[in-house]
């Protein structure tokens, strides 16, 4: 799939190679960072380092993992660090607090959705929220958490189960 | 067919569409099946909340202007912190070369002292750079 960044970078374009990188992946890392830190505009600044990060080590890319893997690797680790200064900073200025996501009218309240969150092993609640926010494609959160497709669809489906029930043992 | 068998497909069909064998057998079997019915009608529900909740959100149009100029300062100060080194070595080298023309020594001497002092001083300044950056660390 990324065989032309491959080629470019062959051929030591490192400039057009991350030109053509970023134009693929700003919006999927951006979504990622953001599921990780849970505040848009923390998010975007976290994703341009993260893509500073994948510019400095672009001409190191050895091409053993997938560039895709490569790139969400270095996304979640960025986010990583940035959550953990945040939590040595401990200041968290109340309009940069977790934004809510996105504010709906449903039958099932944010504040319900959260708790039914909540309740799943985080490995299930990861890739619920992965899958939403990248716009329901199984393929591309297999890619960011480095995981099977199979493995995928099944957390899906157990914490679709295990939230189905839960509501069912609310009402 | 199972109910075990409906509720998969019904998961599966909010990952991906069902070819139309299988919508066809997961409708009849809704159709008979009370308990299937209300699966599917909470999957629907949650699905919606959930797509609903979890709304992509969107990068500013200012995201590529900012990354391109993070990108120029870190370009710029890979420069700077190798300006001194190059300098450095530069300076040796023009030094040598200087003395290699001018002075009335035998040039194998002047070309190895002016190589030995050249880099002799440039393994002391990194090292007294190290341990000024160390001090600042502390």
């Amino acid at each position: 799939m990324d065989q032309d960044i491959r080629q470019l970078l062959s051929q030591r374009q490192k400039d057009r190679a991350f030109e053509v990188l970023l134009q693929r992946y700003q919006a999927k890392v951006f979504r990622l960072v953001f599921s990780i830190v849970g505040n848009s505009a923390r998010a975007e600044e976290v994703t341009q380092d993260a893509f500073l990060k994948i510019w400095q080590a672009l001409p190191g890319y050895d091409g053993r993992a997938s560039l895709s893997t490569w790139i969400y690797t270095i996304a979640r680790n960025t986010s990583i660090s940035h959550l953990r200064a945040e939590f040595y900073r401990k200041t968290l200025p109340l309009e940069e607090a977790p934004e809510p996501f996105a504010e709906v009218e449903s039958v099932l309240s944010r504040i319900e959705i959260e708790r039914l969150l909540a309740n799943l092993p985080d490995e299930q609640r990861e890739v619920i929220v992965l899958f939403y926010l990248q716009e329901r494609s199984i393929e591309d959160v297999a890619a960011m958490l480095d995981l099977p497709r199979g493995t995928v669809k099944s957390h899906l489906h157990r914490a679709r189960k295990a939230m189905a029930t839960m509501m069912e043992v609310r009402r | 067919m199972t109910c075990q068998a409906a509720q998969e497909l019904i998961l599966e069909s909010l990952d991906c569409r069902l070819d139309t064998e299988q919508q066809t057998s997961l409708e009849s079997h809704i159709a008979q099946c009370e308990m299937c019915r209300s699966f599917r009608e909470a999957q629907l529900v949650l699905d919606g909340a959930l797509a609903g909740h979890y709304a992509a959100p969107q990068l500013s149009t200012a995201f590529k202007s900012k990354l391109a100029q993070k990108i120029n300062a870190e370009k710029k100060q890979v420069v700077q912190e190798w300006l001194p080194d190059l300098l450095h070595l530069g300076g040796g080298i023009v030094a040598t070369a200087v003395c290699f023309l001018w002075l009335p020594v035998s040039s194998t001497v002047v070309l190895i002292v002016g190589i030995t002092l050249t880099f002799g001083s440039y393994v002391l300044q990194t090292m007294f750079r190290f341990w000024l950056e160390d001090l600042e660390g502390l």
